[in-house]
């Protein structure tokens, strides 16, 4: 790879970073995760950057191999594979989770991988139904029935908690 | 509420940003970037004749049955686009085990036209064409989950309001027992799934469309468990899965959890069935090392597809490597995943589905890199001379994708 194709891609990489976290962040609701992930997104792309760097829309491509590197990951189980050769010392996060995501984020690992992304995506990412089939390679039928079929499962941990206290 | 402001609200707590700088190591990334491009040049093809090879050998003896090839496997399949009416975008949502009646849906688009409608089609003909009367205003319409031998077809509305309903000669109407969800009929006509308010839902069993649901007996108390109905075999037998793991009622009143087979080296986390075929129930056991200190349940784990024999309570692998293949109606994950060339499991082999042929020239590759689409493969029949489900192309605008529903026929 030439000195010109690395500039484009650290570019790219520098300025895209902080996007590629957040939704990292929001779809398994973990900072090491999220970092992993990016790890392992951003190492894919460099790998294939000489070709992926000539379509048109090098975001929706490197979207959808994030998304793919999180259920990749869901079915691996994130917590026993580290990419790291040793994981860098970490200050606690400034304050802890309150009891209400805590009960949401553990109610949303407990539903399948590809149902999760969904809602993440449609609800936290605010991408529309034809985006996020896109993201997940299925259609917006498949969109819609997924997110019934997550929020129903939701419905069932958590109990009727919109509109109402936690 | 409907499902999207249910949607919003529930998950806005979890907005945010994440804490901290990111510890990401661009320098990294670029070495093993530079070493996996070489690895690629150096194994190039290799690697997918491998996994094809290592898929076509067949499953894994588990308990006390030999690994023996379907009875059935056809030598070719054509591929052909059922007929659609006056739609532009169909996708098919179930059939019956002999590959007569295929029911589908007008595909749900984003500021298309709502409710959606219903399709029945009897030997390749489309023979019914519905929407139900009475929805709340704004649903997107009722999605039918299953269909039997007589064309009666089962399924519900996905709006966060469920009710069950059946489709019979041709007339749809809501089952009795109020709020719910019709998941699957067997050819008997016994319909299986869940009735309650929400929250509240059971699962349930009408023993005709006019009968009145009855519950399923459960060995925990029914509003603290969480349950799904997935289908019900020809002989009665309804299978789903109470809090995760899978579960049985049998015709002659036995009910319980499913035993899962032990796997060499791993915690096994639990089975969760998906379709059932010719005796055998087919899912994704659950799997994670021995230490893992996440909770034994599905669908923690590794997720591989195994099946089980329902008389002899016989313990098969099918593969270890759901992605190659898809498990007829169900995956893994939810639903198949789009295949440019679906392949299909019957039994423990693959088959190949021809693609269908697009009806008009279309652009040579998908916008950004992403997924050209293809076909997710809902249903084979018990033997195996059809198939049905729906090919999607996402080449070209967005505005231009179509959902066809297809029928595969084998010889």
């Amino acid at each position: 790879m030439n000195d010109e194709s690395d500039a484009g891609y650290l570019e790219y990489v520098s300025g895209r970073t902080p996007a590629l976290r957040r939704m990292a962040f929001l779809l398994g609701g973990d900072e090491h995760q999220a970092d992993d992930l990016v790890q392992e997104t951003i190492t894919k792309l460099y790998a294939k950057w000489p070709r992926v760097s000539k379509v048109e829309n090098v975001d929706a491509y490197v979207h959808t191999m994030l998304v793919r590197a999180f259920l990749d990951e869901k079915r691996r189980g994130w917590w026993k594979v580290s990419l790291r050769d040793a994981p860098p010392e970490r200050p606690a996060p400034a304050e802890p989770p309150s009891e209400e995501k805590a009960i949401l984020r553990a109610a949303l690992n407990r539903i399948p991988a590809r149902q999760q992304a969904v809602l993440v995506l449609r609800f936290l990412c605010d991408r529309s139904v034809a985006e996020v089939a896109q993201l997940l390679g299925c259609s917006e039928g498949t969109v819609k029935s997924q997110t019934s079929h997550g929020l129903n499962a939701l419905r069932r941990i958590l109990g009727d908690r919109v509109g109402g206290v936690l | 509420m409907n499902d999207d402001e249910y949607g919003s609200q529930l998950l806005s707590p979890l907005r945010g940003e994440p804490a901290g700088p990111p510890a990401v190591d661009v320098v990294r990334a670029m070495r093993e970037g530079r070493r996996m491009r070489r690895r690629r040049w150096w194994t190039g093809g290799s690697a997918l004749a491998a996994l094809l090879a290592a898929g076509l050998t067949g499953g894994l003896l588990v308990a006390n049955r030999e690994p023996e090839p379907s009875p059935i496997r056809p030598a070719a399949c054509t591929a052909a686009a059922l007929p659609i009416g006056k739609h532009r975008d169909v996708e098919v949502t179930g059939a019956d085990p002999s590959g007569a009646w295929i029911v589908g849906t007008s595909a749900y688009k984003e500021g298309g036209p709502t409710p959606t409608s219903i399709l029945v089609w009897h030997n390749g003909e489309l023979v019914t064409d519905l929407k139900p009367a009475g929805l709340r205003k704004g649903s997107d319409g009722v999605r039918m989950a299953d269909v039997n031998a007589s064309g009666v077809a089962v399924g519900g509305n996905t709006d966060g309001y469920p009710d069950p309903y059946v489709i019979e000669g041709g007339k749809i109407r809501k089952l009795a027992g109020g709020p719910g969800e019709a998941d699957a009929i067997n050819d008997a006509g016994v319909i299986v799934g869940k009735a309650g308010p929400p929250n509240q839902e059971r699962p349930v069993r009408w023993a005709s469309p006019d009968a009145d649901p009855v519950p399923l007996p459960l060995q925990d108390d029914p509003l603290s468990v969480r349950s799904t109905v997935t289908g019900i075999t020809p002989d009665g037998t309804v299978f789903g899965t109470i809090n995760w793991k899978a579960y049985l009622w049998r015709p002659d009143g036995t009910h319980g959890y499913l035993e899962t087979p032990a796997v060499e080296g791993r915690r096994v986390n639990g089975f969760t069935p998906m379709v059932q075929r010719e005796g055998w129930l087919y899912g994704a056991l659950h799997t994670a090392a021995p230490g893992s200190k996440t909770p034994p349940l599905p669908p923690n784990g590794r997720a591989e597809v195994y099946r089980y024999e329902l008389t002899t309570g016989a313990w098969q692998k099918v593969t270890d490597d759901w992605k190659q293949a898809q498990l007829a109606g169900a995956g893994p994950e939810g639903e198949n995943p789009l295949q440019a060339e679906p392949k299909i499991y019957v039994g423990q082999s693959v088959l190949d589905l021809p693609p269908l042929a697009p009806p008009a020239p279309l652009p040579a590759s998908a916008p950004a890199g992403l997924s050209p689409g293809g076909s997710r493969v809902d249903f084979l029949s018990d033997d195996a001379r059809v198939a049905a489900g729906t090919a999607t192309d996402f080449r070209g605008k967005l505005s231009d994708r179509r959902s066809v529903p297809v029928i595969w026929r084998c010889r």
